[in-house]
Protein backbone atom coordinates (compact mmCIF):
# COMPACT_ATOMS: atom_id res chain seq x y z
CA UNK A 1 0.00 0.00 0.00
CA UNK A 2 1.60 3.01 -1.06
CA UNK A 3 -0.02 6.50 -0.67
CA UNK A 4 -0.24 9.39 -3.33
CA UNK A 5 -2.38 12.26 -4.12
CA UNK A 6 -3.95 12.69 -7.57
CA UNK A 7 -3.65 17.21 -9.09
CA UNK A 8 -6.75 17.59 -11.24
CA UNK A 9 -5.22 20.72 -12.86
CA UNK A 10 -8.74 21.28 -14.54
CA UNK A 11 -10.21 21.71 -11.03
CA UNK A 12 -7.93 23.62 -9.85
CA UNK A 13 -9.10 27.53 -9.18
CA UNK A 14 -5.35 28.94 -8.42
CA UNK A 15 -6.86 29.93 -4.58
CA UNK A 16 -3.34 28.96 -3.17
CA UNK A 17 -5.24 27.30 -0.42
CA UNK A 18 -2.79 24.72 -0.18
CA UNK A 19 0.03 26.57 -0.40
CA UNK A 20 -0.91 28.11 2.75
CA UNK A 21 -2.17 24.97 4.60
CA UNK A 22 1.36 23.55 4.02
CA UNK A 23 3.05 26.62 5.73
CA UNK A 24 1.05 26.65 8.51
CA UNK A 25 1.04 22.84 9.00
CA UNK A 26 4.84 23.28 9.36
CA UNK A 27 5.16 26.69 10.55
CA UNK A 28 7.04 27.91 7.31
CA UNK A 29 7.75 31.95 7.70
CA UNK A 30 6.33 33.97 5.11
CA UNK A 31 8.49 35.22 2.47
CA UNK A 32 9.08 38.83 0.99
CA UNK A 33 8.33 38.66 -3.02
CA UNK A 34 7.61 39.92 -5.83
CA UNK A 35 4.80 39.02 -8.32
CA UNK A 36 6.87 39.15 -11.42
CA UNK A 37 7.41 38.31 -13.92
CA UNK A 38 3.79 36.57 -13.49
CA UNK A 39 1.40 35.91 -10.87
CA UNK A 40 3.00 32.98 -9.23
CA UNK A 41 4.28 33.89 -6.11
CA UNK A 42 6.84 32.74 -4.46
CA UNK A 43 8.80 32.51 -7.63
CA UNK A 44 10.40 29.16 -6.64
CA UNK A 45 9.90 26.61 -4.40
CA UNK A 46 12.44 27.63 -1.22
CA UNK A 47 13.62 25.79 1.77
CA UNK A 48 10.29 28.04 3.42
CA UNK A 49 7.99 26.82 0.43
CA UNK A 50 7.55 23.27 0.17
CA UNK A 51 4.37 23.78 -2.36
CA UNK A 52 3.05 26.62 -4.11
CA UNK A 53 1.05 27.22 -7.14
CA UNK A 54 2.42 28.06 -10.41
CA UNK A 55 0.16 30.32 -12.34
CA UNK A 56 0.07 29.37 -16.55
CA UNK A 57 -0.58 31.95 -19.29
CA UNK A 58 -1.64 30.06 -22.66
CA UNK A 59 -3.17 31.22 -25.24
CA UNK A 60 -6.82 30.98 -25.27
CA UNK A 61 -9.82 31.40 -28.42
CA UNK A 62 -10.17 34.45 -30.07
CA UNK A 63 -6.89 35.81 -29.40
CA UNK A 64 -7.76 35.63 -25.10
CA UNK A 65 -5.81 34.02 -23.01
CA UNK A 66 -6.46 31.37 -19.98
CA UNK A 67 -5.58 30.41 -16.79
CA UNK A 68 -3.80 26.74 -15.87
CA UNK A 69 -2.94 26.22 -11.93
CA UNK A 70 0.06 23.66 -11.48
CA UNK A 71 0.04 22.92 -7.38
CA UNK A 72 4.20 21.78 -7.14
CA UNK A 73 5.86 20.16 -4.49
CA UNK A 74 8.14 16.89 -4.38
CA UNK A 75 6.85 14.36 -6.25
CA UNK A 76 7.45 11.55 -4.32
CA UNK A 77 9.45 8.74 -6.32
CA UNK A 78 8.81 5.28 -5.94
CA UNK A 79 12.53 5.07 -6.92
CA UNK A 80 13.66 7.99 -5.77
CA UNK A 81 17.06 9.59 -7.19
CA UNK A 82 17.92 12.05 -4.44
CA UNK A 83 17.50 9.22 -1.90
CA UNK A 84 19.80 7.04 -4.03
CA UNK A 85 21.91 9.75 -4.28
CA UNK A 86 22.56 10.72 0.03
CA UNK A 87 25.37 9.32 1.24
CA UNK A 88 24.01 9.30 4.39
CA UNK A 89 20.42 7.84 3.77
CA UNK A 90 18.83 10.78 5.16
CA UNK A 91 16.43 10.60 2.31
CA UNK A 92 14.22 7.64 2.13
CA UNK A 93 10.84 6.05 0.49
CA UNK A 94 9.25 5.47 3.00
CA UNK A 95 6.64 2.58 2.71
CA UNK A 96 3.60 4.73 3.41
CA UNK A 97 4.04 6.40 -0.21
CA UNK A 98 5.90 9.89 0.91
CA UNK A 99 9.55 10.44 0.51
CA UNK A 100 10.78 11.45 3.99
CA UNK A 101 13.97 13.46 5.25
CA UNK A 102 15.69 12.70 8.29
CA UNK A 103 17.83 15.87 9.15
CA UNK A 104 19.47 14.45 12.03
CA UNK A 105 21.65 12.39 9.81
CA UNK A 106 22.35 14.95 6.95
CA UNK A 107 25.30 16.49 5.75
CA UNK A 108 24.33 19.03 3.78
CA UNK A 109 26.63 17.87 1.09
CA UNK A 110 23.67 19.11 -1.56
CA UNK A 111 23.87 16.37 -4.02
CA UNK A 112 20.40 14.85 -3.71
CA UNK A 113 19.62 18.94 -5.02
CA UNK A 114 21.76 18.09 -7.68
CA UNK A 115 20.45 14.53 -8.01
CA UNK A 116 16.49 15.32 -8.11
CA UNK A 117 14.97 15.61 -12.04
CA UNK A 118 12.33 18.35 -10.96
CA UNK A 119 14.58 20.07 -8.50
CA UNK A 120 12.86 19.22 -5.51
CA UNK A 121 15.42 19.69 -2.69
CA UNK A 122 16.30 23.26 -1.38
CA UNK A 123 18.78 24.76 0.98
CA UNK A 124 17.98 27.00 3.62
CA UNK A 125 20.58 29.72 2.68
CA UNK A 126 20.22 31.88 5.23
CA UNK A 127 21.81 29.87 7.82
CA UNK A 128 25.09 29.05 8.79
CA UNK A 129 24.54 24.87 9.39
CA UNK A 130 21.66 24.84 7.15
CA UNK A 131 19.30 21.58 6.61
CA UNK A 132 17.68 20.49 2.97
CA UNK A 133 13.96 20.83 3.11
CA UNK A 134 11.33 19.92 1.11
CA UNK A 135 7.29 18.51 0.96
CA UNK A 136 7.28 15.32 2.63
CA UNK A 137 3.64 14.76 2.23
CA UNK A 138 2.30 15.25 5.70
CA UNK A 139 3.93 11.78 6.84
CA UNK A 140 3.41 12.18 10.01
CA UNK A 141 -0.15 12.55 9.12
CA UNK A 142 -0.35 10.29 6.63
CA UNK A 143 0.39 7.31 9.37
CA UNK A 144 -2.35 8.72 11.85
CA UNK A 145 -4.68 8.00 8.90
CA UNK A 146 -5.00 11.46 7.81
CA UNK A 147 -5.03 13.68 4.79
CA UNK A 148 -1.81 16.09 3.94
CA UNK A 149 -2.42 19.62 4.97
CA UNK A 150 -2.78 20.35 0.76
CA UNK A 151 -5.23 17.66 0.43
CA UNK A 152 -7.49 18.53 3.19
CA UNK A 153 -7.55 22.25 2.23
CA UNK A 154 -8.27 21.98 -1.07
CA UNK A 155 -11.58 23.52 -2.04
CA UNK A 156 -12.66 21.75 -5.12
CA UNK A 157 -11.41 18.51 -4.92
CA UNK A 158 -8.63 18.83 -7.51
CA UNK A 159 -6.34 17.59 -4.78
CA UNK A 160 -7.00 14.00 -4.25
CA UNK A 161 -5.32 11.66 -1.66
CA UNK A 162 -5.37 7.73 -1.65
CA UNK A 163 -4.18 4.34 -2.66
CA UNK A 164 -2.10 4.83 -5.76
CA UNK A 165 -3.50 2.36 -8.17
CA UNK A 166 -7.32 3.63 -6.59
CA UNK A 167 -6.23 7.18 -7.95
CA UNK A 168 -4.56 5.92 -11.01
CA UNK A 169 -7.81 4.35 -12.04
CA UNK A 170 -9.76 7.51 -10.55
CA UNK A 171 -6.91 9.16 -13.25
CA UNK A 172 -8.16 6.71 -16.28
CA UNK A 173 -11.59 6.83 -15.98
CA UNK A 174 -12.19 11.21 -15.46
CA UNK A 175 -9.17 10.67 -18.73
CA UNK A 176 -12.31 8.18 -20.37
CA UNK A 177 -15.09 10.81 -19.47
CA UNK A 178 -13.33 13.19 -21.95
CA UNK A 179 -11.91 16.37 -22.03
CA UNK A 180 -8.64 15.51 -20.85
CA UNK A 181 -5.08 14.53 -22.41
CA UNK A 182 -4.30 11.00 -22.27
CA UNK A 183 -1.46 11.24 -19.94
CA UNK A 184 -1.20 10.73 -16.42
CA UNK A 185 2.03 12.86 -15.68
CA UNK A 186 3.56 10.57 -13.09
CA UNK A 187 2.60 7.25 -14.01
CA UNK A 188 5.84 6.76 -15.42
CA UNK A 189 7.58 9.59 -15.24
CA UNK A 190 11.20 8.94 -13.50
CA UNK A 191 10.15 5.54 -12.91
CA UNK A 192 6.33 6.37 -11.72
CA UNK A 193 6.14 9.05 -8.20
CA UNK A 194 3.40 9.10 -5.62
CA UNK A 195 1.97 12.66 -7.24
CA UNK A 196 0.03 12.07 -10.18
CA UNK A 197 -1.29 15.19 -12.24
CA UNK A 198 -4.24 14.91 -15.31
CA UNK A 199 -4.53 18.26 -17.05
CA UNK A 200 -6.84 19.11 -20.16
CA UNK A 201 -3.90 20.87 -21.47
CA UNK A 202 -0.42 19.60 -22.73
CA UNK A 203 1.95 19.14 -19.41
CA UNK A 204 4.88 20.17 -22.03
CA UNK A 205 2.87 23.63 -22.20
CA UNK A 206 2.43 24.16 -18.43
CA UNK A 207 6.24 23.34 -18.14
CA UNK A 208 6.44 20.23 -16.90
CA UNK A 209 10.08 19.10 -17.31
CA UNK A 210 10.42 16.03 -19.58
CA UNK A 211 12.28 13.69 -17.55
CA UNK A 212 13.24 9.47 -18.30
CA UNK A 213 10.65 6.72 -17.98
CA UNK A 214 13.52 5.05 -16.25
CA UNK A 215 13.81 5.14 -13.05
CA UNK A 216 16.74 7.34 -12.11
CA UNK A 217 18.70 5.11 -9.60
CA UNK A 218 19.26 2.63 -12.45
CA UNK A 219 21.75 4.97 -13.76
CA UNK A 220 24.18 4.06 -10.83
CA UNK A 221 22.86 0.65 -9.51
CA UNK A 222 24.90 -1.17 -12.01
CA UNK A 223 28.23 -0.30 -11.76
CA UNK A 224 27.73 0.90 -7.81
CA UNK A 225 27.14 -3.08 -7.72
CA UNK A 226 30.33 -3.99 -8.42
CA UNK A 227 32.09 -1.68 -6.13
CA UNK A 228 32.00 -4.72 -3.18
CA UNK A 229 33.54 -7.26 -5.42
CA UNK A 230 35.84 -4.74 -7.33
CA UNK A 231 37.74 -3.30 -4.05
CA UNK A 232 38.78 -6.09 -2.53
CA UNK A 233 40.13 -7.82 -6.04
CA UNK A 234 41.93 -5.20 -6.69
CA UNK A 235 43.47 -5.12 -3.43
CA UNK A 236 44.09 -8.91 -4.04
CA UNK A 237 46.10 -7.95 -7.27
CA UNK A 238 47.99 -5.15 -6.02
CA UNK A 239 49.23 -7.12 -2.68
CA UNK A 240 49.87 -10.10 -4.86
CA UNK A 241 51.97 -7.66 -7.40
CA UNK A 242 53.53 -5.89 -4.35
CA UNK A 243 54.66 -10.21 -3.39
CA UNK A 244 55.69 -11.07 -6.18
CA UNK A 245 57.96 -7.50 -6.45
CA UNK A 246 59.37 -8.17 -3.36
CA UNK A 247 60.33 -11.85 -3.94
CA UNK A 248 62.03 -10.97 -7.34
CA UNK A 249 63.84 -8.63 -5.81
CA UNK A 250 64.88 -10.75 -2.63
CA UNK A 251 65.88 -13.61 -5.83
CA UNK A 252 68.02 -11.22 -6.93
CA UNK A 253 69.75 -9.91 -4.15
CA UNK A 254 70.66 -13.27 -3.79
CA UNK A 255 72.07 -14.17 -6.89
CA UNK A 256 74.53 -11.08 -6.96
CA UNK A 257 75.63 -12.19 -3.44
CA UNK A 258 76.33 -15.73 -5.00
CA UNK A 259 78.29 -14.38 -8.21
CA UNK A 260 80.02 -11.90 -5.86
CA UNK A 261 81.46 -15.02 -3.52
CA UNK B 1 67.63 31.07 4.76
CA UNK B 2 69.83 32.83 2.60
CA UNK B 3 68.03 32.18 -0.50
CA UNK B 4 65.13 33.79 1.37
CA UNK B 5 67.01 36.86 1.84
CA UNK B 6 68.21 37.15 -1.43
CA UNK B 7 65.93 35.82 -4.01
CA UNK B 8 63.39 38.83 -4.14
CA UNK B 9 60.85 36.88 -6.89
CA UNK B 10 60.49 34.37 -3.84
CA UNK B 11 59.44 36.40 -1.46
CA UNK B 12 56.96 38.41 -3.83
CA UNK B 13 55.33 35.19 -4.43
CA UNK B 14 55.40 34.34 -0.80
CA UNK B 15 53.96 37.59 0.31
CA UNK B 16 51.14 37.02 -2.89
CA UNK B 17 50.52 33.59 -1.05
CA UNK B 18 50.28 34.91 2.14
CA UNK B 19 47.51 37.52 1.00
CA UNK B 20 45.55 34.67 -0.74
CA UNK B 21 45.93 32.70 2.50
CA UNK B 22 44.66 35.80 4.90
CA UNK B 23 41.74 36.12 2.46
CA UNK B 24 41.12 32.58 1.92
CA UNK B 25 41.09 31.92 6.22
CA UNK B 26 38.54 35.61 6.56
CA UNK B 27 36.41 33.93 3.65
CA UNK B 28 36.38 30.66 5.59
CA UNK B 29 35.51 32.46 8.79
CA UNK B 30 32.77 34.41 7.13
CA UNK B 31 31.38 30.47 5.76
CA UNK B 32 31.29 29.43 9.22
CA UNK B 33 29.36 32.12 11.15
CA UNK B 34 27.44 34.15 8.57
CA UNK B 35 26.99 31.14 6.16
CA UNK B 36 26.61 30.63 2.60
CA UNK B 37 25.15 33.72 2.50
CA UNK B 38 28.53 35.49 1.10
CA UNK B 39 28.82 32.89 -1.87
CA UNK B 40 27.09 33.08 -4.75
CA UNK B 41 25.88 29.58 -4.03
CA UNK B 42 21.98 29.31 -4.80
CA UNK B 43 18.74 26.56 -5.04
CA UNK B 44 19.60 26.64 -8.71
CA UNK B 45 23.28 26.12 -8.20
CA UNK B 46 23.91 23.98 -5.22
CA UNK B 47 27.20 23.33 -6.10
CA UNK B 48 30.12 26.14 -7.00
CA UNK B 49 33.05 26.48 -8.77
CA UNK B 50 34.68 25.93 -5.20
CA UNK B 51 33.12 22.36 -5.46
CA UNK B 52 34.85 21.76 -9.09
CA UNK B 53 38.27 23.52 -8.45
CA UNK B 54 38.73 21.95 -5.41
CA UNK B 55 37.60 18.19 -6.07
CA UNK B 56 38.99 18.30 -9.69
CA UNK B 57 42.84 19.79 -8.73
CA UNK B 58 42.95 17.98 -5.57
CA UNK B 59 42.19 14.54 -6.40
CA UNK B 60 44.22 15.15 -9.96
CA UNK B 61 47.39 16.26 -8.15
CA UNK B 62 46.68 12.91 -5.73
CA UNK B 63 46.34 10.29 -8.69
CA UNK B 64 50.15 11.22 -9.85
CA UNK B 65 51.04 10.12 -6.19
CA UNK B 66 48.70 6.83 -6.47
CA UNK B 67 50.03 6.03 -10.31
CA UNK B 68 53.57 7.07 -8.99
CA UNK B 69 53.35 4.91 -5.90
CA UNK B 70 52.22 1.95 -7.56
CA UNK B 71 55.33 2.52 -10.24
CA UNK B 72 58.02 2.75 -7.50
CA UNK B 73 56.61 0.62 -4.79
CA UNK B 74 55.17 -2.18 -6.68
CA UNK B 75 56.56 -2.26 -9.71
CA UNK B 76 59.90 -1.56 -8.69
CA UNK B 77 60.79 0.97 -11.34
CA UNK B 78 64.32 2.23 -9.96
CA UNK B 79 64.16 5.11 -11.95
CA UNK B 80 61.48 6.77 -10.92
CA UNK B 81 62.36 6.58 -7.06
CA UNK B 82 64.30 10.17 -6.95
CA UNK B 83 60.96 11.74 -7.39
CA UNK B 84 58.38 9.88 -5.30
CA UNK B 85 58.82 11.75 -2.37
CA UNK B 86 57.90 15.30 -3.90
CA UNK B 87 55.24 13.66 -5.20
CA UNK B 88 54.20 12.07 -2.38
CA UNK B 89 53.88 15.52 -1.00
CA UNK B 90 51.97 17.26 -3.46
CA UNK B 91 49.37 14.24 -3.48
CA UNK B 92 49.29 14.69 0.40
CA UNK B 93 48.80 18.18 -0.10
CA UNK B 94 46.38 18.31 -2.64
CA UNK B 95 43.97 15.77 -0.56
CA UNK B 96 44.23 17.98 2.71
CA UNK B 97 43.01 21.12 0.60
CA UNK B 98 40.01 18.44 -0.98
CA UNK B 99 39.24 17.32 2.81
CA UNK B 100 39.52 21.47 4.12
CA UNK B 101 37.80 22.70 0.93
CA UNK B 102 35.21 19.81 1.50
CA UNK B 103 34.76 20.47 5.60
CA UNK B 104 33.55 23.89 4.39
CA UNK B 105 31.59 23.01 1.52
CA UNK B 106 29.26 21.03 3.28
CA UNK B 107 26.54 22.47 5.46
CA UNK B 108 27.06 20.82 8.38
CA UNK B 109 30.73 20.11 8.78
CA UNK B 110 30.63 18.91 12.40
CA UNK B 111 29.15 15.83 10.49
CA UNK B 112 31.69 15.28 8.20
CA UNK B 113 31.89 11.76 10.00
CA UNK B 114 28.42 10.45 9.60
CA UNK B 115 29.00 8.70 6.45
CA UNK B 116 31.30 6.51 8.45
CA UNK B 117 28.60 5.50 10.63
CA UNK B 118 27.28 1.91 9.76
CA UNK B 119 23.78 2.64 10.56
CA UNK B 120 23.83 5.59 8.39
CA UNK B 121 25.54 3.81 5.11
CA UNK B 122 24.40 4.35 2.20
CA UNK B 123 26.19 2.65 -0.42
CA UNK B 124 23.56 3.15 -3.62
CA UNK B 125 25.57 6.69 -3.37
CA UNK B 126 27.87 7.07 -5.93
CA UNK B 127 29.33 10.13 -3.26
CA UNK B 128 29.50 7.17 -0.57
CA UNK B 129 32.11 5.43 -2.67
CA UNK B 130 33.59 8.77 -2.77
CA UNK B 131 33.85 9.91 0.02
CA UNK B 132 35.33 6.09 1.15
CA UNK B 133 37.78 6.57 -1.56
CA UNK B 134 39.23 10.48 0.20
CA UNK B 135 38.77 9.66 3.61
CA UNK B 136 40.92 6.03 3.03
CA UNK B 137 43.58 7.69 0.73
CA UNK B 138 43.91 10.87 2.94
CA UNK B 139 44.80 8.14 5.96
CA UNK B 140 46.99 6.31 3.02
CA UNK B 141 48.54 9.26 2.17
CA UNK B 142 49.40 10.49 5.62
CA UNK B 143 51.22 7.23 6.37
CA UNK B 144 53.25 7.81 3.28
CA UNK B 145 54.00 11.35 4.21
CA UNK B 146 54.48 10.77 7.76
CA UNK B 147 58.41 9.92 7.35
CA UNK B 148 58.91 13.11 6.21
CA UNK B 149 57.84 14.58 9.59
CA UNK B 150 59.19 11.68 11.55
CA UNK B 151 62.76 11.56 10.43
CA UNK B 152 65.01 8.32 9.31
CA UNK B 153 64.34 6.11 12.19
CA UNK B 154 60.51 6.18 11.69
CA UNK B 155 61.15 5.48 7.81
CA UNK B 156 63.34 2.29 9.04
CA UNK B 157 61.01 1.20 11.52
CA UNK B 158 58.40 1.07 8.35
CA UNK B 159 60.67 -0.22 5.88
CA UNK B 160 61.87 -3.09 8.47
CA UNK B 161 57.93 -3.80 8.28
CA UNK B 162 57.73 -3.88 5.01
CA UNK B 163 60.71 -5.97 3.69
Amino acid sequence: MTKALLIDIKRCIGCRSCQVACKRWYGLPGEKTSLSPSWTNPPTMTAYTWSRVRFVELDGENGDFKWRFVKEQCMHCLDPACASACFVGALHKTEEGPVDYDYTRCVGCRYCMIACPFGVPKLQWDRSRPYIQKCVMCVERVREGMKPACASACPTGAIMFGEREELLKEARKRIAQGGYVNHIYGEKEAGGTSVLYISDVPFEKLGFPKVSEQPYPKLTAASLEKIPFVVPALAAGLVALWLYSERREKIQALKEKGGGK
Amino acid sequence: MQSLKTSKPFAAWVTALLAVIVVGAYAAYLRMTVGFKVTALSDYYPWGLWTGFDVLSGVALASGAFTLALVVYLLRVERFKPIIRPTILTGFLGYLMVVLGLIFDIAQPERWWHPLYPLFWQPRSVLFEVYWCVFLYTIVLTIEFSPALFGKAWMELGSQHLA
